[in-house]
């Protein structure tokens, strides 16, 4: 039974065109970056290392797929996020705006089945979307630039080995999947609030954006708050590519962000249950 | 080894050098600093070139580098040439053994008897030549009694300092490096104490202090390598 609920929703989610703007989106996007790094040569990585340069000879292939790949996961800190609250948002505010919500809430499936079912849905998109950033940010990038160590820039300048990267990356957006699915979760609780798609988009990027601004500005007011933000794990995926790898804090970020796409959820699903679709 | 074309260059020169030296001691001086620098480039010609197999740890401030290994290939009288399967850096001076090609860029500002580690040395300090040289200045810490580069320092913009220390290995009669550590000494390490937390606004800096260790292994002496190696390559500094 479940499964044919689920099964509908996708049908539904992916019939929409508005589903494929995202992919559209990273389509376009990635090999336009790509293509414009290439013609530029690898200024960026050469910027990084410019420091370097005056005392050292560096030999290497920095400017690689590894490296391409993890520049445009930082797409998941703004970008994404706003794809994903475009189908997330539509969830249960769609069916609001198309009048179907009663149509839909007097068959038998009870109304938590038919949230989890969007639900579901929701980070399915959230996956497909995030993994076709990844495959398409790596295969092109490995036949633009080649393969070679990994060059991570930030307060500590890291080189990761070539071996080592792959399993690295693989984390990394699967752990990037994870925190998007924390949007996917706050857009759907938008989605429950309202019955026009637009107010979930916008509220998701202007929470997503005044969190981030809170969670990334160094004054001590901010330094009390920024524990309760689910923006400050989000960096989980960069936490990958620290030398050594820091465990118990990727599992901490992992759990805190787990909690808050739990706590998100919940929160639908009670404004969903108790929704009066009647009047 | 091409031994009749190198013997008819290298014997002469070594020969001319050995009586230029003997003549500055004989007159109860110490060798110019040219004529030392020369010694140490004498030293290098029964060597044509060489490839050398390099293990590099770093360890410099801000920056997290696994250990390197390249190969470093030298043909005389200045070309170096660096390979590496994975990414490598390696002190920019000190690579390149022929120490008296310096004088083409530098010009010898004194020369000083000095001790390093209880052994005698004589301290030749050079100066750029040209404004647009850079490190500004050098001393190279030359052992008289193998004419071998011990440590060379140098000083570059914003009070950075760098001093590169040598071991050496005898090398089918030869003393070639063995081992090189250089140590950087750059500007004050930032004690703001603001730890900006990670996301896209972190802002990068500059690695700061810290030394270079390679080790030198599996020398191999006058195969004949190509010039095509170094075509890449820019001349050395």
């Amino acid at each position: 039974m479940m499964r044919v609920i689920i099964g509908n929703e996708i049908l539904k989610t992916f019939r929409k065109w508005r589903t494929y703007i995202g992919f559209i989106a990273v389509g376009v996007v990635v090999p336009l970056v790509e293509f414009g790094l290439k013609a530029e040569g690898g200024s960026l990585v050469r910027n990084m290392t410019r420091g370097l340069g005056e005392d050292f000879l560096i030999v290497g292939n920095l400017f690689n797929a590894y490296f391409i790949t993890y520049f445009i996961m930082n797409s998941l800190w703004v970008h994404v996020p706003f794809l994903i609250s475009l189908v997330a948002g539509d969830q249960l505010a769609g069916e609001a705006t198309g009048g179907t919500f009663r149509l839909m809430l007097i068959h038998p499936p009870s109304r938590s089945r038919i949230l989890a079912a969007k639900y579901a849905t929701t980070l399915l998109y959230t996956f497909s979307l995030v993994a076709f950033l990844a495959l398409l940010a790596f295969g092109l990038g490995l036949a633009l630039f080649g393969t070679g160590d990994l060059i991570v820039p930030g307060r500590t300048l890291t080189i990761i080995p070539r071996a080592e990267v792959p399993w690295r990356l693989a984390l990394a957006f699967g752990l990037g999947v994870w925190s998007m699915w924390c949007v996917a979760s706050l857009a759907l609780l938008f989605s429950s609030l309202v019955e026009n798609a637009i107010g979930p988009i916008i509220g998701t990027m202007a929470v997503i954006i005044v969190f981030l601004v809170v969670s990334s500005t160094p004054i001590s007011l901010f330094t009390a708050i920024r524990p309760y933000l689910f923006t400050t794990y989000f960096n989980v995926w960069q936490k990958v590519m620290e030398q050594p790898v820091p465990w118990r804090e990727i599992a901490a970020h992992t759990a805190y962000l787990g909690l808050f796409s739990i706590g998100f959820y919940m929160a639908t699903w009670y404004i969903f249950v108790t929704k009066d679709v009647l009047s | 080894m091409r031994p009749g074309g190198l013997r008819q260059r290298v014997i002469p020169r070594v020969m001319a050098l050995s009586v230029a030296a003997a003549v500055a001691v004989a007159r109860g001086g110490d060798p110019a600093g040219e004529t030392i620098l020369r010694n140490v480039e004498a030293r290098l010609a029964a060597v044509h070139d060489y490839a050398v197999t390099l293990d590099v740890v770093a360890d410099i401030e801000r920056l997290n580098v696994p250990p390197m290994h390249a190969t470093m290939y030298f043909k005389q009288p200045d070309k170096v040439h660096i390979d590496a399967e994975g990414f490598a850096m390696l002190p920019r001076e000190g690579l390149q053994p022929n120490v008296g090609k310096l004088l083409g860029r530098y010009a010898v500002a004194g020369v000083a008897k000095d001790t390093l580690d209880g052994i005698a040395v004589r301290k030749v300090t050079l100066l750029a030549k040209s404004d647009r040289s850079f490190p500004r200045s050098l001393t190279v810490y030359v052992n008289p009694q193998r004419w071998t580069t011990e440590r060379i320092v140098t000083s570059g913009a914003a009070d950075r300092l760098a001093t590169i220390s040598f071991t050496y290995v005898q090398v089918e009669g030869v003393w070639l490096p063995g081992g090189m550590t250089a140590a950087f000494a750059l500007a004050p390490p930032d004690s703001s104490g603001i730890d900006l937390p990670a996301g896209p606004l972190r802002p990068q800096q500059k690695p700061r202090n810290g030394t270079v260790t390679v080790r030198y292994s599996n020398y191999r002496l006058n195969t004949g390598l190509s010039d095509d190696i170094f075509a890449k390559d820019a001349p050395s500094r």
